[in-house]
């Protein structure tokens, strides 16, 4: 886990390798970003809401982006949405699914939640990188932070 | 008047006179000679001679031309003493028309016994003929055998039916004993129910719930039915048989009970009283009861204790309203064994239209086994469908789980590759650059796998499709990379079906096309459609390599491939993938082809499910 003063986009990712990949790519894209890797569901709640070991930190407060795979331990990609969606504070927080399931039901659950875009892992590691690359692009910079979000 | 001059005291003799003349009879009297000598007013009006007319005429006067001999014939007898009893004759009336009579004849005598004239008596009897001949006719018509018998047991009359069904002509019947008509083993026994019925007169049946034979002069016998009806007459009462032949009904009685018999379904006839009035053989089969146990019986007892209630209701709905029906549409129905087990059954309702009013027909089968069956079908539906979920949550993990590591091979060796390139030689990034190949490849395996598992759980959605823009749509894709290759399409009937599976078979049949022509110096891919025997075949055509027909049967399979992949790079699976989603349209696929000349791989869609011009 990367601690730092303040968080701009979280990865919950449980697949270690998964998980360093990503990181390489988005920090190919961007060298400064502030990122958080966290690798259970439980965990990424407790961040996002500054519960329990999160508890009266103010780094989320500059979260512009959650990255989401599906498969997590403990509590699941699509339970995590669910949970961001409902509470008023964090309503409006941009989601991204970042998963390697390509199944029908999961991207109809996933938007039906209301995540911001879904999007399957390419297995070609140039392809991975151009995606991660153009997604912490258009979320971080192109992209207007939503209004009166924690 | 002379006819009793000096016979009898005056005052008698006035009563006399006075009957005579006021009678409705003619009487009237003529001298041995013929010359009339008396003529009262019943004569006056029946022949409409007045007595001044008639007296001392002839008594020709009155005689047609053909009765002269007649009446000749009546004074010889008349004069030998003989009586002569009322008969029935014609005379002549002064307007010159016949009138019909009943005529009584007898000899005048004076008082030393000798005959003096001739006295007569004459009613008219032309209505009474007129109701005698009506009656003669209306039995000469009459669809029946028609015998009058007399309680002495002889034939009086019989009509023109009797000798057409008993073969005797009617001269050969009558005056014989009725017996004549009935088989020998009965003969016995008629002559006393031949006197129980004159003995009550009143019309019946005759044998009533019996089986009646009538015996035919060349001694065959023949089933019939006779009513009998007593007739008084003059001479008393004697019986009218009517006998109707029924060997037909009898025949078709039969036929119907042979064709209930060989029903395969149990079949029950119940009258609207609810009593079961016949049943077939499966009925014993599948309710176990004998005929004599049920006949007669209310129908309930075939019937769960359960639906006794309401069933007299339904039954009194379909008298009425007799139509053919199946009975309890969408309702589970139940019939019940003389054992109490129930079972399943399909009942259809016919109504029967017979002498003794309608009857319903129910023809019941007993489902039993196809129930079984239903609920095994269900069953194994259900299996089916937890391998189906099992299968998707297979497709899921091999999507998932398998593509990570893949993921992470090629990801590590991009990364290694980027941070120690000038550490590796060449001939270690050629070996790391075939590791990467080789990712991409299981990573594509893996995607037509999936895809392949799909094609054959989907839900096909039919939609119309236009398979010219579809294919120009595909061949969109190939533009740059195969630019060299020259593409002819030609007519291509529209169809239906899943627009998104039939995109995939394109792809995959012009992909194999372009593939496996490149290495021609002018390939050619031709892609067109034929209607042939209700059935639209499509066809996508090159100049390429083609492959040998004696390997033919490896072609659509899974993993086979005709090519090495040197040669060709490929899964092996685009070309199971079209033979599956063209089945599962009710199509069939092929191919046709010849070593280094080329190939053509062919589907058909059915014109008429998928409703192409």
């Amino acid at each position: 886990m990367e601690q730092a003063d303040r968080v701009e986009v979280l990865l919950v990712e449980d697949n270690p390798d998964d998980a360093e990949l990503t990181m390489h790519a988005l920090k190919l894209g961007d060298s400064k970003i502030n990122l958080l890797h966290l690798n259970d569901g439980a965990e990424a709640l407790n961040f996002v809401f500054a519960k329990k070991s999160f508890e009266n930190k103010r780094i989320q407060n500059d979260l512009k982006l959650v990255l989401l795979d599906l498969k997590l331990p403990k509590i699941d990609g699509l339970e995590i949405l669910k949970r961001i969606r409902e509470d008023e504070r964090t309503r409006t927080l941009p989601v991204v699914i970042l998963t390697s399931s390509r199944e029908k039901k999961d991207i109809a659950a996933a938007y039906s939640l209301g995540v911001n875009s879904y999007v399957v892992k390419p297995v070609e590691f140039e392809f991975y990188m151009h995606v991660v690359k153009t997604l912490t692009l258009y979320w971080n910079t192109i992209n207007e932070k939503p209004i009166g979000q924690i | 008047m002379e006819l009793f001059a000096n016979k009898k005291p005056d005052h008698v003799q006035a009563i006399l006179a006075s009957i005579v003349d006021y009678t409705d009879d003619a009487i009237f009297s003529s001298s041995l000679e013929g010359t009339i000598t008396s003529w009262n007013n019943g004569a006056e009006k029946l022949f409409g001679f007045s007595k001044e007319e008639a007296l001392g005429k002839p008594i020709s006067l009155i005689l047609p031309a053909d009765r002269i001999t007649e009446n000749e014939t009546l004074t010889v007898r008349l004069n030998k003493g003989e009586a002569i009893d009322h008969f029935e004759t014609e005379r002549l009336r002064k307007d010159g028309k016949l009138v019909y009579i009943s005529l009584t004849v007898s000899p005048l005598k004076d008082a030393q016994n000798n005959i003096t004239g001739i006295g007569q008596i004459a009613r008219d009897f032309t209505k009474h003929r007129k109701s005698r001949e009506t009656f003669k006719a209306l039995l000469e018509s009459a669809p029946d055998a028609m015998v009058i018998v007399g309680n002495d047991g002889k034939i009086q009359m019989v009509n023109a039916q009797t000798e057409k069904i008993f073969l005797y002509k009617r001269t050969e019947l009558i005056g014989n004993m009725v017996e004549i008509l009935i088989p020998q083993r009965y003969t016995q026994n008629h002559p006393s129910h031949r006197s129980s019925f004159f003995s009550d007169p009143r019309v019946r049946g005759m044998g009533i719930g019996l089986e009646l034979y009538g015996k035919r002069k060349d001694n065959t016998e023949f089933p019939v039915e006779i009513s009998l009806s007593p007739l008084e007459t003059e001479t008393g009462i004697v019986a009218l048989a009517a006998i109707r032949d029924v060997s037909l009904r009898k025949k078709s009685e039969e036929k119907f009970k042979a064709l209930l018999e060989s029903a395969p379904d149990a079949m029950v006839i119940v009258g609207q009283d609810g009593k079961i009035q016949m049943v077939n053989a499966q009925v014993r089969n599948i309710f176990q009861f004998e005929r004599t146990e049920i006949e007669g019986q209310p129908i309930e007892i075939l019937i769960p204790q359960r639906y006794h209630q309401a069933h007299p209701q339904h039954r009194k709905s379909f008298f009425s309203d007799p139509r053919v029906r199946s009975m309890g549409i969408g309702l589970e129905l139940f019939g019940r064994r003389k054992d109490g087990v129930e079972f399943p059954v399909e009942i259809s309702l016919s109504p029967l239209e017979t002498e003794e009013g309608t009857l319903a027909l129910a023809a019941i089968r007993d489902i039993t086994g196809r129930k079984k069956s239903e609920y095994k079908i269900q069953q194994l539906n259900r299996e089916l469908e937890e391998h189906i979920v099992e299968l998707e949550s297979f497709s899921y993990s091999v999507s998932h789980d398998l593509r990570a590591p893949l993921r992470a091979i090629d990801g590590f060796i991009a990364m290694f590759m980027d941070k120690f390139q000038d550490d590796v030689d060449p001939e270690g990034k050629r070996l790391l650059g075939n590791i990467r190949r080789n990712v991409t490849k299981m990573s594509n395996l893996i995607n037509d796998l999936l895809m392949l598992s799909r094609i054959g759980a989907k839900d096909i959605d039919q939609t119309q499709i236009n398979m010219k823009t579809l294919v120009n749509s595909v061949l969109d894709e190939f533009r740059e990379t195969h630019s060299h290759a020259t593409v002819q399409v030609g007519d291509l009937h529209p169809t239906s079906g899943d627009i998104a599976l039939m995109r995939q078979v394109f792809l995959n049949l012009i992909s194999n096309a372009f593939k496996y022509s490149s290495k021609k110096e002018q390939p050619h891919i031709e892609i067109g459609s034929v209607e042939s025997k209700g059935e639209i075949q499509y066809y996508v055509r090159d100049n390429g390599v083609g492959f040998d027909m004696e390997y033919y049967n490896k072609l659509f399979g899974v993993f086979q491939r005709l090519h090495s992949p040197q040669d060709y790079n490929g899964t092996g699976v685009g070309l199971a993938i079209v033979k599956r989603v063209i089945t599962r349209h009710g199509g069939h696929v092929w191919a046709e082809g010849k070593e280094g000349e080329g190939a053509t791989f062919y589907f058909s869609l059915n014109t008429t499910t998928h409703g192409a011009s």
